[in-house]
């Protein structure tokens, strides 16, 4: 095979050959699947699970995981709305705070799971649950509208004909893949993932280091939680739940790997489109809502199986199971 | 000759249970390889963690340069010189060769924001070409090979700036090519002025690289000796040092007809041509190193990994062993050495321990007699003096020795016809000890035979009818109880 080929056919993944599929299947389905208008569309909807999933991938990559963000985004988009409601914060600053009080319960995460050595499953949970809770008592289980609609410029805005959106997802991904890839501590992210304990032995300070990615999955999902609030102008608690599995679903569908040490936001980002790609695209072919959850359980769990292998090994690897096996067995 | 310049002062810790290291002297110079050995056990691997900053020392100095210093942390050995490549691998697979190398300690450019790819390449590029290697930096770890790996780490050792490098049994996964590089890298750091800390159990290897040698026994400092003046046999009279006793409860019998055959056992990196006969009434005792194979043999008798060639016979039938469960109906019963991981379940009660291998055979209706399972259980208790305050006790809070009367009581429910016991008497009192080897010699008298690994040389000489010592994957020797001596085993496992 010629040297070009071969190099393409080695980045492109199960999930990356999945969205190819997708877009032609819908297109064909569905007139206006394949417009201008709905991939900016697309855009919109899969910026708010970018984000959350992009701290999601830090925390993965150190063989973590994260159940709260769902919970934290609401509580985050619950404080910015109140405090633009009843303590009539300019919405900037109650943005910050709402974002702030994020970081603090993904630092709490961290703090319990390296320092108290639980496991990750017990603190996130926990967090699950008080961010919901404490997102509940301060709307009073209602649901928040009529503040100034400064945040809506985040959704709605655009800039060089560009949808806000998109601009703030790629700059972000730019911020973190250079994090990721050529700093000293994205470095040492990687090594704890991939051996915690020669990390440590080389000198890395794994407790501390571990604490703050998880306050970072936090800082994230409020970002991600503000970003909520300003696509539906209206905040309630409940509204965000769902997002920790959508979030996790697209990091490991994106080829991160749930043992740590490998993968990257990058990678996410596949993941992240091929899910708000296929929820459009149900929807615009008219797929009744609970036939789609079927829909989605299936691509994903095929995502995942073929993640890691590159097309030619696929083929190869599905030719040896259907076909019998060539020669290279054990015993003669 | 240099005056040292790292000082061990009476250094000791100790372990909940024991006591490893023993008020311990040891001296390193520049420009010397000091080897330091001992048998399983010594101390060996817990100095040298002190000194890399794993574990904190209880008691005694270490002096740098005629200064006190504490090596509280990992990072804090780093800072004062002290570089460790550890017997099991120490790299991140996923992570290029600069990056391993570098971990920690990138170069940085950007007002110290990013890492400086360019120079960390470069350096890591310079470190490896003065061990005379040329790796791709680039290039994933997980993609070398075992002695690739190691210059690695090496490497990542020159690049901390080390004064003090600490190989622990470096050669124990390398061929003999690959050792005679890894001493020519060696010599090459001795040049350098660098004092090399150097743990080995291949005796033969201390000629050609050591210049003194340091053995430890039990936690204790049994001498420093230039090796220029010691000879094998007197390293091995230190490292053996006390007299043993007759303190095993034994009663040699005949041996009957042959219970166990294994022909030409094979297995990819860990078992080569092994052969060996066990027969009724007897206890074969399988010495060695760790690592040497014991436990891979017993694993593939009891069908947990497969041979790759060979053939084993139980009872006379040449069996295909392909699975525990295999194993188990042909009446075999293996004691795990990891009893609590492998052996128990630490958070059930004593009774359902005992049945649980033989609820087939006790219960072959569907349903479980609680009365039974409790007499049954009851008579184990007795029979093997368990101690405990009932039979509903969890497993986990009874002590070492009674957990292991729980396995040994969960097999002979299974009604088993051979044994294998890993490590039988490991981390347990001598009470109980003792009461064990009893068991074990009950066992025999009644026919049942018994092959036992075990690390501690007392326990093979004393409780073995025959015994079998393993060196790298093969069978080195065989000795009746009456050839056995704990030199000959020794000299046989290291091959002096």
């Amino acid at each position: 095979m010629p040297r070009l080929a071969a190099r393409l056919a080695s980045v492109v993944s199960g999930p990356i050959i999945i969205c190819l599929g997708m877009i032609g299947v819908f297109s064909l389905l569905s007139e206006n699947f394949f417009s201008l208008s709905n991939a900016v569309n697309i855009i919109r909807q899969a910026s708010v699970l970018a984000l959350v999933a992009f701290g999601q991938t830090f925390v993965i990559l150190l063989a973590g995981i994260d159940l709260s963000v769902g919970a934290v985004m609401g509580l985050t988009s619950c404080v910015t709305a109140t405090l633009m409601l009843k303590a009539h914060l300019a919405p900037v600053l109650a943005a910050a705070v709402g974002v702030g009080v994020a970081a603090l319960c993904g630092l709490v995460n961290g703090l319990v799971h390296s320092f108290l050595g639980l496991n990750p499953f017990v603190p996130t949970f926990g967090m699950w649950g008080m961010a919901l809770g404490a997102a509940l008592i301060i709307t009073e289980e209602r649901v928040l509208t009529g503040f100034p609609a400064t945040l809506r410029v985040l959704h709605d805005g655009e800039l060089l004909g560009l949808p806000a959106p998109l601009l703030l997802v790629a700059a972000v991904l730019l911020v973190l893949h250079t994090f990721l890839k050529a700093t000293p501590q994205g470095i040492a992210t990687y090594a704890i993932g991939g051996n915690e304990g020669a990390a440590h032995l080389s000198g890395i300070r794994v407790r501390l280091h571990k604490s703050l990615i998880y306050a970072f999955s936090g800082f994230m999902a409020g970002l991600a939680g503000v970003l909520f609030l300003a696509r539906s102008n209206a905040a309630q608690a409940i509204d965000t739940i769902g997002y920790e599995f959508d979030s996790i679903a697209a990091v490991v569908v994106g080829g991160t790997s749930l043992m740590g040490g490998k993968g990257g936001v990058a990678q996410t980002l596949v993941g992240v489109t091929l899910i708000a790609m296929l929820r459009n695209g149900l929807n615009m072919v008219g797929v009744n809502l609970y036939l789609q959850l079927v829909f989605i359980g299936v691509v994903l769990i095929l995502a995942y199986v073929t993640e890691n292998q590159n097309l030619v090994e696929f083929l190869r690897d599905l030719k040896r199971r259907l076909f019998g096996a060539p020669a290279s067995t054990e015993e003669a | 000759m240099a005056e040292p310049f790292l000082r061990v002062e009476s250094v000791s810790k100790s372990f909940p249970g024991v006591t490893a290291l023993h008020q311990v002297d040891f001296d390193l110079r520049a420009g010397e390889v000091h080897v330091l050995i001992g048998e399983n056990g010594a101390g060996k691997s817990t100095l040298i963690k002190l000194l890399s900053g794993v574990y904190p020392k209880d008691g005694g100095r270490f002096l740098l340069d005629g200064q006190d210093v504490s090596i509280a942390s990992v990072r804090a050995a780093q800072d004062l010189g002290v570089a460790t490549i550890y017997q099991e691998m120490n790299l991140i697979p996923e992570l290029t060769v600069a990056q391993n190398i570098l971990l920690g300690r990138e170069p940085r450019r950007v007002g110290g924001l990013l890492v400086d790819t360019e120079a960390a390449r470069r350096r890591s590029a310079t470190l490896l070409a003065s061990l005379g290697q040329h790796l791709d930096p680039d290039a994933q770890v997980k993609t070398l090979s075992v002695p690739q790996q190691q210059m690695v780490e090496v490497a990542k050792a020159l690049s901390m700036e080390a004064r003090i490098v600490i190989f622990d049994e470096p050669t124990g996964t390398l061929a003999e090519k690959e050792t005679a590089a890894l001493f020519a890298t060696i010599r090459l750091l001795k040049q350098q002025g660098m004092g090399i800390i150097y743990i080995s159990h291949r005796l033969e290897e201390i000629r050609e690289i050591g210049d003194r040698v340091t053995v430890l026994r039990d936690g204790h400092l049994i001498g420093t000796r230039a090796v220029a003046e010691v000879t094998v046999d007197d390293l091995i009279q230190m490292m053996v040092g006390r007299e043993l006793k007759d303190q095993f409860p034994r009663h040699r019998r005949p041996p009957g007809e042959v219970a166990l055959e294994i022909r030409n056992l094979s297995l990819q990196g860990a078992l080569h041509d092994v052969s060996l006969t066990v027969h009724r009434g007897e206890i074969v005792g399988l010495s060695g190193l760790v690592g040497s194979g014991r436990t891979a043999l017993a694993r593939v008798i009891f069908g947990i990994d497969r041979p790759d060639s060979g053939e084993i016979r139980v009872f006379g039938k040449p069996v295909r062993m392909d699975s525990p469960l295999t194993a188990t109906k042909l009446g075999l019963a293996f004691l795990t050495e990891d009893r609590k991981a492998l052996g128990l379940f630490q958070i059930r009660p004593v009774s359902d321990n005992i049945i649980l291998a033989a609820i087939q055979r006790l219960f072959p209706r569907f349903w479980i007699d609680a009365g039974r399972e409790r007499a049954v259980a009851q008579e184990f208790v007795t029979r093997l003096r368990i101690q405990t305050p009932n039979l509903s006790q969890l497993v986990q809070n009874l002590s070492g020795g009674n957990q292991q009367k729980v396995v040994l009581a969960k097999w002979l429910a299974t009604h088993a016809k051979l044994f294998i016991l890993d490590e039988p008497t490991r981390g347990i009192d001598v009470g109980a000890k003792l009461e064990i080897h009893r068991l074990m010699d009950e066992l025999v008298a009644q026919g049942t035979p018994i092959v036992m690994i075990s690390s501690e040389m007392p326990e093979i000489l004393g409780m073995s009818d025959r015994i079998y010592v393993m060196r790298d994957g093969r069978i080195g020797g065989e000795f009746t109880h009456h050839e056995a001596s704990q030199e000959r085993i020794l000299k046989c496992a290291v091959g002096g």
